[in-house]
């Protein structure tokens, strides 16, 4: 087992130290949207962890084509801990966005192209533990979820694109939006500083989760290694 | 001033956001420290009984 690294305690501080400064120019240094009033602050956190979202997922992707490549458990664990912070992440992504829409599109869900991609791109994560926790031969399963993981990673920018293309109610804040779309806004220069700063912020905050979550999966298959010398031992 | 009588009052749902927010990474977080803690545990008593 390895000591923690003093690289990973000064990431801890620096993500808290981000996300709370993050926290801090959303609440007084943004000011309130006129037209959807204070739920508008719920965005900068819902893009963030959306984006955490896509980007663990696309990591996962990556680190199969790692395995696939070099059959080394650490692309397996990687993979893992990706999409483990991602499901969560995407999860928080939908429900925020689920809250901001009660008032503004007067529905907490509706099936148009962005919210529907997104619910199936969230099932198609979950559906990767079920595949994992059918598979009872450690190489057969790292090697399936990492074929999951790279074609599961196509359903991520159908659902970033489904806003740009697609005739959608949902808002485009950067770029074009769609002439249906409802409860867009122009961003003045603090909402852009808050915006931008939360996307850095919550950039970091995986970067150490997924840290930790790979230490946590390298300790956890140490103790299956071990469970599995003592069990042989007895035998 | 016309414009500030009419922001529409959606703090609450402000509020439920930051708390579905805070509240699910936080679960998240414990879980992760849940595991490392039982996971730690089983590695040392393993290396004890070798």
């Amino acid at each position: 087992m390895v000591e923690k690294p003093r690289l990973l305690t000064v990431l801890d501080i620096l993500s808290a130290l981000m996300i709370l400064t993050a926290a801090g120019l959303v609440f007084f240094y943004a000011p309130v949207e006129q037209l959807m009033g204070q739920v508008q602050k719920v965005f900068y956190f819902h893009v963030a962890t959306a984006w955490v979202g896509m980007l663990g997922f696309m990591v996962a992707g990556v680190a199969g084509i790692f395995y696939l490549r070099t059959d080394k458990e650490k692309w397996d664990i990687a993979g893992l801990g990706a999409v483990e912070i991602s499901l969560v992440f995407f999860l928080v992504a939908i429900i925020l966005g689920s809250i901001w829409a009660r008032p503004i599109w007067n529905t907490w869900w509706t099936w148009e192209p962005r919210l529907t991609s997104a619910a199936i791109v969230e099932l198609i994560y979950a559906a990767y533990f079920l595949l994992r926790s059918g598979l009872d031969d450690p190489d057969k399963r790292a090697r399936f979820s990492a074929i999951y993981a790279i074609f599961g990673f196509i359903s991520v920018p159908i659902t970033f694109v489904s806003i740009r293309l697609l005739r959608t109610i949902h808002p485009v804040v950067i770029g074009n939006a769609e002439a249906a779309s409802q409860g867009g806004f122009n961003m003045d220069d603090p909402m852009k500083t808050a915006f931008f700063f939360s996307l850095a912020a919550f950039s970091v905050f995986f970067v150490d989760l997924l840290w930790h979550r790979i230490r946590l999966g390298k300790l956890q298959s140490d103790v299956n290694t071990l469970r599995v010398q003592s069990y042989e031992k007895e035998s | 001033m016309l414009s500030k009588l009419f922001v529409p009052d959606t703090f609450n749902y402000m509020i439920a956001g930051y708390i579905v927010l805070t509240v699910v990474i936080s679960i998240y977080l414990i879980s992760i420290a849940i595991r490392w803690r039982k996971a730690r545990q089983e590695f040392l008593s393993y290396k004890e009984s070798e």
